[in-house]
């Protein structure tokens, strides 16, 4: 199908545009056509991704916070943001383009429903975020260990279920008593959580969707690096 | 909780209480149910040990459990499609051995068909493939892996084992019935399965969503087939209870199409997709005189006005903090031509509450929620394992009701 896509006669504002819709309706032949079609025409990489493809999914995570998109026109979206992202990363490492930020994410020990945490993953993804996708039924060391690997900017943790979420706190604590902690922006999320237990257990933020993890991440970590 | 009232004769039956609830007409008192996982079960009758003299036999279900719904007064009974699983020895693995009593789903007295692997991994009648996960207060059961995942075509759907009617023997339905609850008194539901998630279970959550947008011909075929094979079973079974006098109060199935702010996909999406298999299954009950009562979860204040429409009478299990569920709200607006059943917070009053903010909440349930009848007690879903027996106790105090 990406054969008889011709975007060149289409002007980049207008192709930009294009991306954005493509997106928002989960298209991927469309949406690897036109990527390659702005990097011909010698947009780096980094605008390509930025203007784009992270413009593109932000109105998708509004769409879906406000009650118009749902979790299957996400993940199409998500899909087609990751056939951008193919053909983009190894061309972001080699121009040495800024890095927007690393996330490790995970439902923790003892809880199997992942389907929020995919849906957080595949948007901070979506917002230019490297995402270090863990998925279920992770115990403090697997964070550690991942966290040692990845040196993320953000950690994530996940929990369905009353019984458990109080393991985020175990998390934390070991992350503290590994000196860890204060390196770190911790995120957390899932049904049965609130503010107050994010602050109970010391989580820089709770998220109550997707977009909200999004926006969060970024005003966090846009305070961590002085630009706020 | 001293007495037994159902055999105080100025009380109604349980029975006649919910029937009298479902015509939503003020009963002799707010009738209850009890939903819980295995290590609640467990706690409660190791600390209460309700006497089991005259329940039973133990083969379909187990006595303590059922003394301990008595125990708690508690007016609802079920039994379950899957207490009456007879499939092929074909469709058991080498090595694999069945148990009707190891699955950590199994939230009421009955038994469950299960087969257990060798590697410690189950599969249900359709094939869905778990195992079990510690966690510090209680285990959960969790997806291994997706029988249909790889599938890119109807043609590889087709080749999956798909049980047939045959696998179920539905002939023991009445005597369990009148082992259960010799005298009629309980007000007994059929639960018959699900659709859309008994479907996304055998093909992957993800894989399932997308393929909703992508390639419709996949879910619908799961679909397809798990609701053929539900109709046919109502049959048998409905059949069976006619012939038997028509002891069976009510048919139960349930399908989570809430998330805890929204719908996992959209009202066009589930009118086109899921109402139309909910709507077969309603109107075989309602043709053999019986209400359907139906389970989701999740922020579903939207789709009420189609499931009244659509004929559900009885809904559960109304989870109260999830975005909309404004119960005031919902009894004013929907509460004439709903029974609700559920609405007890497992999330925050039952785990974390005290005893008497548990006893608060049961009273406000029941104060606005019980007006004119229309309301079945219970919690929000299954109580979970991190929650005092104490406040399970509070919670079924008699006097509350």
């Amino acid at each position: 199908m990406s054969d008889e896509l011709d975007y060149s006669n289409i002007e980049t504002p207008e192709l930009i545009q294009q991306i954005h819709d493509d997106l928002y309706d989960g298209l991927v032949a469309e949406v690897t056509a036109a990527v390659n079609e702005l990097l011909s025409r010698k947009l780096t990489p980094y605008d390509v991704l930025t203007r784009a493809l992270v413009g593109g999914m932000d109105i998708v995570g509004v769409d879906f916070r406000d009650g118009i998109l749902f979790v299957p026109e996400v993940l199409m979206a998500a899909k087609a943001m990751k056939a951008g992202m193919v053909i983009l990363r190894p061309l972001l490492a080699e121009t040495g383009a800024p890095q927007i930020g690393t996330m490790v994410i995970g439902t923790v020990k003892g809880d199997i429903h992942d389907i929020g945490k995919n849906l957080v993953a595949m948007m901070m993804e979506g917002a230019g975020f490297k995402v270090v996708n863990l998925g279920i039924n992770n115990d403090a060391d697997k964070f550690i260990n991942a966290i040692k690997e990845h040196q993320p900017d953000i950690i994530g943790m996940s929990a369905l279920l009353t019984t458990t979420m109080p393991y985020m706190d175990v998390i934390i604590k070991t992350l503290k008593e590994q000196g860890l902690r204060d390196k770190l922006i911790v995120l957390v999320g899932g049904a049965p959580l609130n503010a107050a237990f994010a602050e109970e257990i010391e989580a820089d933020a709770y998220c109550r969707d997707a977009a909200v993890a999004v926006e969060t991440a970024k005003k966090l970590i846009a305070i961590r690096r002085g630009n706020m | 909780m001293t007495t037994t009232p159902h055999t105080d004769e100025s009380a109604a039956s349980p029975r006649e209480r919910v029937k009298t609830a479902m015509r939503h007409q003020t009963p002799d008192r707010v009738p209850v149910d009890f939903l819980a996982t295995m290590e609640i079960w467990d706690r409660l009758i190791e600390h209460l040990k309700p006497d089991t003299t005259g329940i039973g036999p133990a083969e379909y279900f187990d006595p303590a459990r059922e003394a301990l719904l008595r125990h708690f007064n508690v007016d609802c009974r079920v039994l379950s499609y899957d207490v009456f699983c007879a499939p092929p020895e074909s469709l058991i693995h080498k090595g694999a051995k069945v148990d009707w009593w190891v699955s950590m789903n199994r939230s009421t007295p009955n038994r469950m068909w299960r087969q257990s692997n060798p590697d410690d991994t189950f599969n249900d009648i359709w094939s869905t493939h778990s195992y079990k996960m510690e966690t510090a207060v209680g285990a959960y059961e969790g997806f291994k892996t997706w029988p249909l995942s790889a599938a890119e075509s109807v043609e590889d759907l087709k080749k999956h084992p798909w049980p047939e009617p045959d696998w179920w023997d539905f002939s023991p339905l009445p005597g369990i019935m009148k082992q259960l609850d010799a005298h009629e008194e309980y007000h007994i539901r059929f639960r018959i399965g699900s659709v859309f998630e008994i479907g996304w279970q055998l093909r992957g959550l993800q894989e399932f969503m997308m393929d909703l947008v992508e390639k419709p011909e996949i879910p619908l075929y799961i679909m397809d087939r798990l609701t053929e094979i539900y109709l046919e079973n109502m049959r048998r079974v409905l059949e069976a209870d006619a012939a038997a006098g028509g002891r069976l109060d009510m048919l139960y199935f349930y399908d989570d199409i809430g998330t805890q702010n929204s719908l996992l996909i959209s009202k066009p999406m589930w009118r086109e997709y899921v109402r139309p298999y909910h709507a077969k299954l309603i109107e075989l009950a309602h043709q053999y005189g019986k209400p359907v009562m139906y389970h989701t979860d999740g922020a579903i204040y939207q789709l009420i006005p189609e499931f009244i429409e659509m004929g559900v009478d009885v809904l559960n299990p109304l989870q109260p903090d999830a975005k909309d569920m404004d119960l005031q709200k919902i009894k004013d607006e929907f509460g004439g031509k709903l029974t609700f059943h559920g609405g007890v917070d497992i999330m925050r009053t039952l785990p974390r509450g005290t005893k008497e903010q548990v006893a608060a909440e049961v009273k406000e349930r029941i104060k606005v929620l019980g007006r004119n009848g229309g309301y079945i007690m219970a919690s929000s879903h299954h109580i979970q394992p991190d929650t005092p027996i104490q406040n399970v106790m509070a919670m079924y105090d008699l006097n509350l009701r």
